[in-house]
C-alpha cells in the first residue's frame, strides 16, 4: 500500500515537472550560442574565436585538412589573390545554396575577408546557424603583416631567438616561393599546396592589404 | 531471487541463510539513480555515458599493438584515431569505473558469484556459444549505429536525439522478433 | 560555475578522467542494483515476464531529460555545448535491429555485460569477447559498407528541431509516453510473469 502511494506521488511529480516544461518551453538543445550571449563573449575572451595568421600558415604548410578556409570576399577579389587552399563563398551567399554546398557542418571553418570586420560579422551569423567557425585574425591584412611581409625589423624584434626567427623566415619563404629582395612577393612555385592557386601569370599580390596603414582600410576593413 | 540460481545452488543457499542475495531495487528507483548519474555526467563533462566506444578503443589498441602499420592505413581506424593514445579517452575510464561499481554493488548485495547464467534446457557450453554469437552481432551493430544502449538509447534519448530514439525502437523490434528463436536458453 | 564544467574550463583532462571513473562507478552500481548484471533479468523483457529493462530505461531517460531541461531553463547548464549523438537514420535502424537480435541471443548489451562480468558471470565474458570480435570484423569489412555507414546524415538533429516544436512540449509528451509504457509493462507482467519471480518490491507496480 505504501509502495502504491509513493508511485502515485512519483507519477504526479513527473506530470507536474512536465507541465512546468510545457509552460517554460524547455531549453533548446540546438547549438544557438546567440541565445546565450555570455558563452559567445567567453569564446571571444578566451581567443577561441580566431586563429593567428602564422598558425594558419603553418597548418597549410603541414598539409592539414582538419579545417576549411573560406574567403568571403567577392569572386573578382578572390581571383585577384587568395590564401592558398581557400575556397570562395561570398559573404551574401554564406547562408544560400553555395554556402550549404561548401560549408561543412562537421569540420571547423576559418573565415577571412580583407580586414577583420566582415569575417567577424559573418562569424556571429554562422555561429547562430550551428557551424563550428573561427576567423583569421585581421583577415588578409593580418596575413600580409605576419606571413607575407618580407623580412622586417618588426619580426626580428618579436623573435625570441635565432631559431624562431629562422622558422618565421621559412614560413614566409614558403608562401612567397623564395626570397623577395625587391620586396615584391613572388608567385608560389611548384610546391604550392593547392590546385586553386592561380598560374604564374596571375598577380599574387593582394591589392588591398599591400597598401600601407593597415587597420584603416576602406569599408570597415573588408 | 531464485530465477538466477540452479536447484543445487538454491539448496546451498537454503543452508546458509545469511548468503541469500538481497532483492534488486525497485526499477523506478534504479532508473532515477541512473538518470541522475546521466545528468551529473552531462553537467560535469558536456557529454553522456557510453560503453561500446570504449570496447572499440580496446580493439583499436590491441590491433595497434599487433599491427601498427595496418591500423595506420586502415580507412576506418585512421579516421577514428587521432594523435592521442587510443586508450587515453574519457569513455575508457568511465567503463573501468562501471566495472568497479558493478563489482562493489554485487559484493555488497551478496550477488557476486562465479557462474554462467542460463536455463536448465541448455548446457553451459551452449550458453557460451550463444553469448559469443550474440556479442558478435552486438559488436557489429554498435559500429553501424555509432553506439549502444548506453551511448545511443540512454544518453541520446535523454537529449531527444532523433537517431537515438530510432535506434532504441529498432532494438526492441529486433529483440522481440528474435526472442522466440532463442527462448530455450532461458527456460 | 555553470555547466558543462569541463567545457567551461573547470578542470583539465586528467581530472576529467577521474570524474569519468567516478560517474562510471555510479553507472555500474545502479545498473547492478537494477538487476542488469543478470542475463535472465535483462532478456525477460523480451518474453514479457519482467519488464524491468523497459522501466529502468525509460525512467532514466525521463529523469535525465527533465533534469537537463530544468538546468537549461534556470541557466545552470549551456545546452548548446552538450554533445548530442548525430543522426544517421538508416545505419542506426539497421544497427538497432541487429543489436536487438544480438541482445536476446547474447543476454547482455555492452554496458550491462561489464557489470555482469563484475558480478562473476562467465557468460558475460563470452559476450564481451564476441563484442570485441564483432567490432574487429566490422572494421575489416568497413570499405564495403562505408557508403551506407555515412548515409542519411542529419547532423545533431533533435526531436524538437525535427518537429518544429519547443523542447518543453516534446518533453511533456515523452513523459506521458513513458507513464503509458509503464502502465502497459505492468499489465504485461501480470499476464506473462510468473508470481515466484521477484516480489512487487523488486518489480514495481503502476
Amino acid at each position: 500500500m505504501k509502495q502504491f502511494t509513493i508511485q502515485k506521488a512519483g507519477v504526479a511529480l513527473a506530470l507536474l515537472l512536465g507541465v512546468g516544461l510545457l509552460i517554460a518551453k524547455g531549453s533548446s538543445l540546438a547549438a544557438t550560442p546567440l541565445a546565450n550571449g555570455p558563452a559567445v563573449l567567453k569564446t571571444i575572451q578566451l581567443k577561441q574565436d580566431h586563429v593567428e595568421p602564422l598558425d594558419l600558415a603553418k597548418s597549410i604548410i603541414e598539409g592539414k585538412k582538419d579545417s576549411v578556409l573560406v574567403d568571403i570576399r567577392q569572386p573578382w577579389e578572390f581571383d585577384d589573390y587568395h590564401i592558398p587552399g581557400a575556397i570562395n563563398v561570398p559573404i551574401d551567399q554564406l547562408l544560400g545554396d553555395r554556402g550549404r554546398a561548401s560549408l561543412p557542418k562537421d569540420k571547423p571553418i576559418v573565415l577571412y575577408s580583407g580586414g577583420g570586420a566582415h569575417a567577424a560579422q559573418a562569424w556571429v551569423v554562422l555561429l547562430e546557424e550551428g557551424y563550428d567557425v573561427k576567423t583569421l585574425l585581421d583577415g588578409l591584412q593580418g596575413w600580409w603583416r605576419d606571413v607575407m611581409t618580407p623580412t622586417s625589423l618588426k619580426i626580428t624584434d618579436e623573435a625570441k631567438d635565432e631559431q624562431e626567427y629562422k622558422a618565421m623566415k621559412s614560413v614566409r619563404k614558403y608562401f612567397q616561393g623564395g626570397s623577395a629582395p625587391s620586396g615584391k612577393p613572388v608567385v608560389p612555385e611548384t610546391s604550392a599546396p593547392t590546385p586553386n592557386e592561380p598560374g604564374p601569370s596571375s598577380p599574387a599580390v593582394p591589392s588591398e592589404p599591400s597598401k600601407p596603414a593597415p587597420g584603416k582600410a576602406k569599408g570597415g576593413g573588408c | 531471487m531464485s530465477i538466477s540460481l540452479t536447484h543445487k545452488e538454491v539448496a546451498e543457499r537454503a543452508r546458509d541463510e545469511t548468503s541469500t542475495p538481497r532483492p534488486y531495487w525497485n526499477p523506478y528507483v534504479a532508473g532515477i539513480g541512473l538518470g541522475l548519474t546521466l545528468v551529473l555526467t552531462y553537467y560535469l563533462m558536456g557529454e553522456g555515458l557510453g560503453a561500446s566506444g570504449a570496447f572499440t578503443r580496446f580493439v583499436a589498441a590491441a590491433e595497434q599493438t599487433v599491427a601498427p602499420r595496418y591500423v595506420a592505413k586502415d580507412p576506418y581506424w585512421s579516421g577514428y584515431l587521432s594523435g592521442e593514445p587510443v586508450l587515453k579517452a574519457w569513455l575508457v575510464f568511465e567503463v573501468l569505473g562501471a566495472l568497479v561499481g558493478g563489482v562493489i554493488a554485487a559484493l555488497t548485495a551478496g550477488r557476486f558469484k562465479v557462474m554462467s547464467e542460463h536455463g536448465t534446457k541448455v548446457s553451459a557450453r551452449q550458453r557460451a556459444v550463444l553469448a559469443f554469437a550474440g556479442g558478435l552481432l552486438v559488436g557489429v551493430a554498435t559500429r553501424f549505429a555509432r553506439g549502444c544502449t548506453s551511448g545511443q538509447a540512454l544518453t541520446g534519448g535523454s537529449v531527444l536525439a532523433v537517431g537515438s530514439w530510432a535506434f532504441m525502437f529498432a532494438v526492441f523490434a529486433g529483440g522481440y522478433a528474435a526472442a522466440w528463436f532463442v527462448r530455450r536458453q532461458w527456460q | 560555475m555553470n555547466g558543462p564544467i569541463s567545457v567551461n574550463g573547470g578542470f583539465n583532462q586528467e581530472v576529467g578522467f577521474v570524474v569519468a571513473f567516478i560517474v562510471g562507478g555510479l553507472f555500474g552500481f545502479f545498473l547492478e542494483r537494477a538487476g542488469f548484471g543478470s542475463a535472465k533479468k535483462l532478456t525477460a523483457v523480451f518474453y514479457g515476464k519482467d519488464m524491468a529493462v523497459l522501466k529502468v530505461m525509460f525512467t532514466a531517460i525521463v529523469v535525465a531529460m527533465i533534469g537537463l531541461q530544468y538546468l537549461g531553463v534556470f541557466g545552470r547548464l549551456d545546452m548548446s555545448l552538450l554533445t548530442i549523438p548525430p543522426t544517421f537514420l538508416g545505419p542506426q535502424i539497421v544497427g538497432g535491429l541487429l543489436f536487438g537480435v544480438g541482445f536476446v541471443m547474447g543476454g547482455y548489451c555492452p554496458g550491462t555485460a561489464v557489470v555482469a562480468a563484475g558480478s562473476g558471470r562467465k557468460d558475460a565474458l563470452w559476450f564481451i569477447g564476441g563484442v570485441l570480435a564483432g567490432i574487429a570484423l566490422w572494421v575489416v569489412g568497413y570499405p564495403s559498407y562505408a557508403g551506407f555507414y555515412k548515409s542519411g546524415s542529419m547532423g545533431e538533429l533533435t526531436i524538437p528541431e525535427w518537429l518544429g516544436k519547443s523542447p518543453g512540449v516534446v518533453a511533456f509528451f515523452v513523459i506521458l509516453m513513458a507513464l503509458g509504457a509503464f502502465w502497459v509493462a505492468t499489465k504485461v507482467e501480470q499476464k506473462f510473469g510468473s508470481n515466484d519471480e521477484g516480489s512487487i518490491e523488486s518489480k514495481g507496480s503502476l
